[in-house]
């Protein structure tokens, strides 16, 4: 066999491999049900903010805790616990992703990072007068 | 409804835009035709000449809409929409250069610029290349002008989105501002730019990379005219400098992007592994490898059919990444993606037309061209038809699984004429050969781009195939544990590359040289491991990587090319990569948040686990961090910037610094910039992460008052701290106060938060009445009024009145983080731009010699 195949062939398998390792160390996108099943496995749950339960992030007990509830795409809704500052721009925004997994099947979502999806970063909010 | 006359409009100066606009679509397509046609026919003069004369005009077009859209937001013309939803009146007039990249229509404006700047460049450099290099640069030229077109067909579907429109137009709604006809006169100001791109990084990076992402267009333009006009391999040598030139803007751009991001963007870092920095990432990659390809046909004559892949893989993986970047696909998953401007479609064509251009390039035979022709222009009308006539789900599903089928085929069928084209070498490959490396490198600089892209396409595979898949949320790991490795080995190969001669070469001549750098190498990295303090395997790995490849490269430099540095670019950009990834490696594997208090314990068990990396800094107290002694001294608010001081103090030595991170205030909502204090060892940054709702706090209730008898020198303890009244004022009147009433005054002492505060309510006597002036403390959260009584046997006593509520307390919660070694990694950037650019006017020289030559003989 020539080396060029011996080559192509390794870097083929390497491509697979990697394909297989993204694919399998990823993370999901879920609702907070399956969460709950598997509270072990971090997921990405994409919800709105009910913004009619309070919010608490009180920095002069815990500047590093913030609390909110979040209601994913099926309707379920769950107390999300960050262990960060309130993002900012967090008020305007109403499509979050949080990431993480439950602390106990009936606990609080325990999420490690938040994405907020605002209008947008870039561009401004679209003009609504 | 009566039609509404405006009074006050410009539209003169939008009206030339939109002339500049149409002027440079039609210039664009009538140069294109010329250009095709003239490549077509054995460069036929007339042609050539057409081609020629009216791409000087679209250029002249093109900056003419760039002056135009300029003077809009330069004179404040807020009639226009892109002056008013980018640009404000404060701003000076090099932001407002950023207000063309903040909206979509003026970043394609700016890729169009460069765009017509690269052809004119081209027209006066590439000789006999010129039409068919031009033909392909002014078909991306007809594609972007149809981006800016604005043209509205039918009610729903508009081709383009242009930057002239009016604000009036714009706006979905007929609102109620618009019935009168002196509306602009209500509009005083526009919305302004974003204040994160109120940064001078932010006025010449996007500028960069979009340089970049045009000039990517040069390798994919030669590839395909040498496959067009059968010049298989005669377009490598001209491409050559220009792919440098890509390479070296590109990267310039993107690590322009992670220093804009380190030096404003509150995210802790200049790399953050993002959708929207990998999507230029990955065809930076690709040019890499093509660049080495190419350098490799140039002396051996080999591994050309993977040069023509790479040339035109790059610029297709750039219309990708503007894809992702503006469709708003990412949405979910990118911090900073654009949002959707109804663009995605044209840009989807965009991608679909230029998908083919190589394969029409390389069909040679009249019919089977013909029969290319219909079956995928009929293919793409059927697309778009589909697309926009269809709402049945099903449909969409079989077309997608037909539109995967058909780009598989295509991309198949183009490699298997490549084949043909150029039939493999039967000779065996030599290990001994730098060629063989340099081809090795090549595939694992792809494997990295392959394995950036398809996490990079995660939202797209999921809006294909309907799964769900996610970046996690360790994103640092998740990409590391494949792209450690491959930085590992591309260091080692970086090293050892040059010592190998092209063909073959001697083995005991390479051993020793390889050895001798090999040894230097591992006594440095040793040194180093104890400096960095560096334990890890996998970085202690690629900490020998990267000053092998320093140590080899310096050495090489100086034993084979005896010093000679016009021919040692790609030597020194080498060093430049080794210096890179020894400084990535150190910033980002030690750098370490210092802002954490270690002192206060959060009681909860959960909270223990938890991160605790911001720290909240009372004004006035000072918290040790690592260090340092730190103090918030307060803020001032210099134009619409509050800056936060931040004091560090270094403990058991003198260093002493202030650091002013800085933010817009809108409704308590907080756009930070960190402030960094550089070393040439360290860096120290810092950014506040958030601070108190004002006005949450001052609406605050104040809890029911108690009113209690108190004698002079009594203490009352409250929820919030301890009152002393000290003494009795009986001359306590403020002297602005001009009234002949009594006052008499409560001097209180309050000890809040192991602070002394001062009170002083006051009880006044008027004629036949009295009242009180009470005062407040609002650092201690307590209000007080003061009373005297006779009582019923004539003694006079003395009463207070408290009411509580919540501490209001200035603090900020910050961050700080400390980046060793981080000027390393900008050295590494900087000693690699030189390299390109050695390398660039070698290789002009080179091209423009065998010009000569040729034309001497």
């Amino acid at each position: 066999m020539k080396t060029i195949n011996i080559i192509i062939l390794i870097v083929i398998a390497s491509a697979i491999a990697i394909f297989a390792g993204a694919y399998s160390d990823s993370s999901r996108y879920s609702d907070f049900a399956t969460a709950k099943q598997n509270i072990t496995t971090e997921y990405h749950i994409v919800g709105r903010l009910n913004k009619k339960k309070p919010m608490v992030y009180n920095p002069l007990k815990n500047a590093n805790r913030f609390e909110f509830y979040l209601m994913d795409s099926l309707g379920n809704e769950a107390k999300v616990i960050y262990s960060e500052p309130k993002p900012t721009d967090f008020d305007r925004s109403d499509k979050v992703v949080v990431i993480g997994r439950f602390d106990k099947p009936d606990g609080d979502f325990i999420a490690n990072k938040i994405l907020l999806k605002c209008p947008s970063k870039y561009e401004g909010e679209t003009a609504a007068k | 409804m009566k039609e509404v006359v405006y009074t006050g409009e410009n539209l003169l100066i939008g009206n030339i835009g939109h002339f500049f606009v149409v002027l440079a679509f039609c210039t664009a397509i009538f140069s294109a035709v010329s250009y095709f046609f003239s490549a077509n026919n054995n460069d036929h003069s007339v042609w050539k000449k057409s081609g020629r004369w009216s791409f000087f005009l679209h250029a002249f077009a093109v900056t003419g809409i760039f002056v135009t859209l300029f003077t809009i937001i330069y004179g404040h013309y807020f009639e226009y929409q892109y002056a008013w939803q980018h640009s404000s009146k404060s701003l000076p007039w090099y932001y407002m250069l950023s207000c063309f990249w903040e909206g979509q229509e003026g970043s394609f404006l700016l890729w169009m610029f460069w765009n017509a700047v690269i052809g004119i460049l081209l027209i006066f450099t590439v000789k006999s290349w010129e039409s068919p290099v031009l033909a392909i640069v002014c078909l991306t030229q007809i594609v972007l002008g149809s981006m800016l077109l604005g043209l509205d067909v039918g009610e729903i579907y508009k081709i383009g989105s242009s930057p002239f429109s009016l604000l009036r137009e714009k706006m979905a709604t007929q609102a109620p501002i618009f019935r009168t006809p002196e509306y602009l006169a209500q509009i005083t100001d526009g919305r302004g730019l974003n204040p994160l791109l109120q940064n001078y990084w932010m006025v010449i990076h996007p500028p960069t990379l979009f340089f970049g992402f045009a000039s990517s267009i040069i390798p994919f333009a030669f590839a395909v005219s040498g496959l067009w006009v059968s010049k298989y391999k005669e377009w490598l040598k001209p491409a050559l400098p220009w792919t440098l030139v890509s390479v070296m803007i590109l990267g310039t751009g993107i690590i322009m992007g992670g220093f804009w991001a380190y030096e404003s963007l509150s995210f802790g870092g200049y790399w953050a592994w993002d959708p929207v920095e990998n999507a230029s990432l990955v065809p930076w990659l690709l040019l890499i490898a093509t660049l080495h390809l190419m350098l490799v046909y140039k002396s051996t004559g080999t591994s050309i059919i993977l040069t023509y892949i790479l040339s035109i893989a790059a610029f297709l993986l750039v219309l990708y990444a503007t894809f992702l970047t503006r469709s708003g696909i990412l949405g979910d998953s990118s911090v900073h993606s654009f949002t959707d401007l109804g663009l995605s479609g044209q840009l989807m064509i965009f991608m679909f037309v230029f998908y083919a251009l190589p394969l029409f390039a390389i069909v040679k035979d009249k019919r089977q061209k013909l029969i290319l022709n219909l079956v995928y222009w009929s293919f793409f009308v059927l697309n778009i038809i589909i697309g926009i006539v269809n709402k049945d789900a099903n449909t969409f599903t079989i077309l997608k699984w037909i539109d995967i089928a058909i780009f598989l085929a295509i991309t198949c069928w183009f490699v298997i004429r490549l084949y043909q084209t150029f039939p493999l070498s039967r000779t065996e490959e030599n290990f001994k050969s730098r060629e063989l490396w340099m081809f090795i490198g090549s595939l694992v600089l792809l494997l990295s781009a392959f394995h950036v892209l398809l996490v990079t396409s995660f939202p797209v595979v999921n809006k294909l195939f309907g799964t769900k898949i996610a970046v996690p949320n360790d994103t640092i790991p998740y990409y590391h544990f494949f792209q450690l490795p491959i930085a590992i080995f591309i260091g080692f190969l970086t090293a050892i590359g040059q010592y190998f001669k092209y063909k073959t070469s001697d083995s005991k001549t390479i051993l020793f040289n390889i050895l001798k750098t090999f040894i230097v190498a591992l006594i440095l990295s040793a040194v180093c491991v104890f400096i960095f303090e560096i334990y890890e395997p996998k970085y202690m790995l690629l900490l020998l990587a990267g000053i092998y490849a320093i140590v080899a490269n310096l050495v090489y430099i100086f034993d084979a090319l005896k010093g000679k540095m016009n021919v040692a670019g790609g030597s020194v950009a080498h060093i430049g990569f080794g210096f890179m990834l020894v400084g990535i490696l150190v910033s980002s594997a030690k750098k370490e948040v210092i802002s954490i208090n270690q002192t206060i314990d959060y009681g909860k068990s959960m909270d223990a686990k938890a991160k605790r990396e911001n720290m909240l800094l009372f004004k006035g107290s000072s918290i040790r961090m690592a260090d340092y002694e730190v103090t918030y001294k307060g803020d001032t608010l210099i134009g619409p910037n509050t800056f936060f001081k931040v004091h560090y103090k270094g403990i058991g030595n003198n260093e002493e610094f202030t650091l002013e991170p800085n933010a817009q205030i809108s409704n308590n909502q907080l756009n930070a910039n960190p402030d960094t204090r550089h070393y040439l060892t360290h860096d120290v940054y810092t950014y506040v992460s958030n601070i108190p709702d004002r006005n949450k706090q001052n609406s605050e209730p104040w809890s029911a008052s108690k009113t209690q008898e108190i004698s002079v020198g009594e203490t009352i303890t409250t929820a919030n701290g301890t009152v002393t009244f000290e003494s009795i004022d009986k001359n306590a009147k403020p002297e602005e106060l001009r009234l002949k009433d009594e006052m008499w005054g409560a001097n209180l002492k309050i000890n809040a938060n192991g602070k002394i505060y001062s009170a002083k309510p006051i009880f006044a006597i008027a004629d036949k009445s009295f009242y009180t002036i009470e005062d407040e403390v609002k650092e201690a959260g307590l209000k007080f009024q003061f009373y005297i009584k006779a009582g019923e046997n004539g003694k006079v006593s003395a009463f207070l009145e408290i009411s509580e509520r919540p501490p209001i307390r200035d603090f900020i919660i910050m961050k700080a983080i400390v980046f060793p070694y981080i000027n390393l990694l900008w050295g590494g950037v900087i000693l690699m731009i030189i390299g390109f650019s050695i390398s660039i006017i070698r290789r002009a020289k080179d091209y423009r010699r065998t010009l000569n030559t040729r034309l001497k003989d």
